[in-house]
C-alpha cells in the first residue's frame, strides 16, 4: 500500500470491537495477573515458613533445685551451642516464652502459670543437629532438659506447604487458562465477523500470508490492549499490597517482591498467543475453500 | 472511454487465457458438451435461463469455487487446483471479476474499493490517476470519497465493474451487469468490454440480451441449465 495516500491510516480489515469483549478480557487478565502474583508469593511464603520450622529446635529446661531457671536455661543454651550442627542457641525470657505459647493458650492469662524455661537452637541448614544428638549433649552437661521433638509436626508443615504451593499454581494456571479461552473465543468471533471482507480480499488476489498478516493486525492489538489494561491493574494492586502490607503478618504470609510484578506481561502474552493461534486456525477454516465473491 | 496504462508483461504469456471444459451448452458441435476456450482478444457472452449455471461458470473461472464434477478449468496454461492457495492468489490478481453479489468492503470509500486490486498487487500509486479516470467514466466521481456502504444499488454495481477493470486484468469476468446499471452506463460498459475483447484480454460476460452482445461483437453461448 506504499504510496497510496488514500489508504493511509485505513486498515483493510477491521475487527468489530465490542466494549464488553474488551472489559471481559481485561478482567480475566487482571484475575490471571493476581493469581500469578499470588502463586509466586504463596510459594515464597510456604518456603519461608517451612524453612523456618526446619531451622529451629526448642529445648525445654527443668531447673535443678539448687539453681534458678534462667541459670539452667543459660547453661542449656551454652551446651546446645557447642553441638555440631547448631549455629546459635538462645534462652528465651518469660515474655518470649509466653509469646511462643500464645497460639496454643489463646487469651488465657499466663502471668500466674509456671512456664518452662525454653531455649531455641538455630540449626545449620546444611548439616542440622538432630534431637538425639542434642539430648545427649544436654545430658552430658548435667542438665534436666529435653528437645521438643517436633519432627512429625514439621513433616506435616512441609506437606501443607507443598499443598499450598500446588493449590496456588493450580489457581494461577486456571486463571491463565480462562484468560486464554476468552481471548481465543473473542478472536475467533472477530475473524468470523470479518469473513465477508476476507472473502473479498481473497477474491481480489490477496494470498494466505497477506490475509493472515492483515487479520492478525486487526485482531491482536485489541486483545493486547485489553489484556494490558487488566495486567496494569494487577500490577497496581500488587504494588499496593507490597506498600500497605509491608512488614505486617499479611506480608509475611504472602511475601511479594517488587520483581514479581514483572510477571504481569505473562498474562498479556498468554492472551495474545491464544488470540493469534485462534485467529490462524479460524482463518484457515474461513478461507479453507474458495467462496463466493462477497 | 478510459485510457490504458502500460500493462506489465504477464508472468506466463499464453495465447489461451482460460479454458473451461465439461460445460453443457446448447448448439455445441458435440451436442451438450463444450470445451470453452478463451484466447487473448476474445469476447464471450454466456446466456441462458436462470439457474443455468452462468454465474457458477464465472465463479469457477474466477477461482472462487472449485470446478463441479466433470468440469475442469485451466488458466494461463496452468491447472490452478493442482497448486496451492498462494498460486491461486497470484492467478486471481490477473483476473477482474464482478459477480452478481457485490463484493465491496462497505467500510472503505468508493475510491478505495476501486483501487483495491492495484493496491493489493503492489502497483505504484501512480495508478490512482487510472482509478480516478475509471470512476469518472462510470459516473462515480462525485461519490469517490463516500463509504461504499452508503451507495445505491446501481452505483454499487458500477463500482464492482470499475474494480474489475481498473487493474487491466488479462481475464475479465462480468456477471450480468446490465440489470442494475443505468442504461447509459450499461452501454458504456458493453462498449468497453467489446474494445477490451479485441485487445489483449479475454472477456466473458453473462446476461439476458444476446442481441446487444452480438451487436458488440461477442460470441454468444447459451447454457442449457445443466451446467
Amino acid at each position: 500500500m506504499k504510496g497510496w495516500t488514500e489508504f493511509r491510516g485505513t486498515s483493510l480489515l477491521r475487527a468489530p470491537v465490542r466494549r464488553a469483549s474488551g472489559v471481559a478480557i481485561g478482567l480475566a487478565a487482571l484475575l490471571a495477573c493476581l493469581a500469578l502474583l499470588g502463586a509466586v508469593a504463596a510459594g515464597r511464603g510456604a518456603s519461608g515458613w517451612t524453612a523456618g520450622v526446619a531451622r529451629e529446635l526448642t529445648i525445654v529446661v527443668r531447673p535443678r533445685v539448687d539453681e534458678t531457671g534462667p541459670t539452667a536455661a543459660a547453661r542449656a543454651a551454652e551446651a546446645a551451642a557447642g553441638v555440631e550442627g547448631v549455629t546459635e542457641a538462645r534462652a528465651l525470657d518469660r515474655a518470649e516464652a509466653e509469646e511462643l505459647l500464645r497460639p496454643w493458650v489463646r487469651e488465657a492469662d499466663l502471668a500466674d502459670l509456671p512456664l518452662p524455661m525454653l531455649v531455641v537452637a538455630r540449626l545449620d541448614p546444611e548439616t542440622p543437629a538432630g534431637p538425639l544428638t542434642l539430648n545427649r549433649a544436654l545430658a552430658e552437661a548435667g542438665l534436666d532438659a529435653e528437645v521438643d521433638d517436633a519432627g512429625p509436626w514439621r513433616a506435616e508443615a512441609a506437606r501443607a506447604a507443598v499443598g499450598v504451593r500446588a493449590l496456588a499454581i493450580a489457581l494461577a494456571l486456571a486463571a491463565l487458562g480462562a484468560l486464554a479461552a476468552l481471548a481465543w473465543a473473542r478472536a475467533a468471533s472477530a475473524v468470523v465477523a470479518m469473513r465477508h471482507d476476507l472473502a473479498v480480499l481473497q477474491g481480489l488476489g490477496a494470498g494466505p500470508g497477506r490475509l493472515r498478516g492483515l487479520t492478525l493486525r486487526a485482531v491482536l492489538p485489541f486483545v493486547a490492549a485489553a489484556a494490558a489494561g487488566g495486567a496494569a491493574g494487577g500490577v497496581a494492586l500488587g504494588a499496593l499490597w507490597k506498600l500497605l502490607a509491608s512488614g505486617g503478618q499479611a506480608a509475611s504470609a504472602l511475601p511479594l517482591a517488587w520483581g514479581d510484578l514483572l510477571l504481569a506481561p505473562a498474562a498479556v502474552a498468554v492472551a495474545v498467543l491464544a488470540a493469534a493461534l485462534s485467529t490462524a486456525r479460524v482463518l484457515r477454516e474461513v478461507l479453507g475453500g474458495p467462496s463466493a465473491h462477497g | 472511454m478510459p485510457t490504458t496504462h502500460a500493462r506489465r508483461a504477464p508472468p506466463a504469456a499464453s495465447a489461451t487465457v482460460a479454458r473451461l471444459s465439461g460445460v453443457r451448452v446448447k448448439g455445441a458441435a458435440r451436442r451438450g458438451i463444450l470445451d470453452l476456450t478463451m484466447p487473448r482478444g476474445s469476447f464471450h457472452f454466456l446466456t441462458g435461463p436462470s439457474g443455468a449455471g452462468k454465474s457458477r461458470a464465472l465463479e469457477t473461472l474466477a477461482l472462487l469455487r472449485k470446478p463441479d464434477e466433470g468440469c475442469a478449468v485451466e488458466l494461463f496454461g496452468i491447472d490452478p487446483w493442482a497448486g496451492d492457495e498462494s498460486g491461486r492468489a497470484a492467478l486471481r490478481r490477473r483476473i477482474g471479476f464482478a459477480g452478481r453479489h457485490d463484493g465491496l468492503v462497505d467500510r472503505l470509500t468508493t475510491f478505495q474499493n476501486a483501487a483495491l486490486p492495484l493496491a493489493l498487487a503492489g502497483a505504484p500509486a501512480e495508478g490512482r490517476a487510472h482509478v480516478v479516470e475509471m470512476l469518472d467514466w462510470l459516473g462515480l466521481a462525485p461519490v469517490a470519497a463516500r463509504a461504499a456502504g452508503t451507495l445505491d444499488r446501481a452505483r454499487r454495481r458500477a463500482l464492482c465493474v470499475a474494480r474489475a477493470l481498473v487493474a487491466q486484468p488479462e481475464l475479465i469476468l462480468i456477471d450480468d451487469p446490465m440489470d442494475d446499471l443505468t442504461p447509459e452506463v450499461a452501454d458504456r460498459v458493453l462498449g468497453l468490454l467489446s474494445a477490451l475483447g479485441k485487445g489483449e484480454a479475454a472477456v466473458v460476460m453473462t446476461g439476458r440480451d444476446p442481441a446487444a452482445a452480438r451487436k458488440a461483437g461477442a460470441t454468444v453461448l447459451t447454457l442449457d441449465g445443466a451446467g
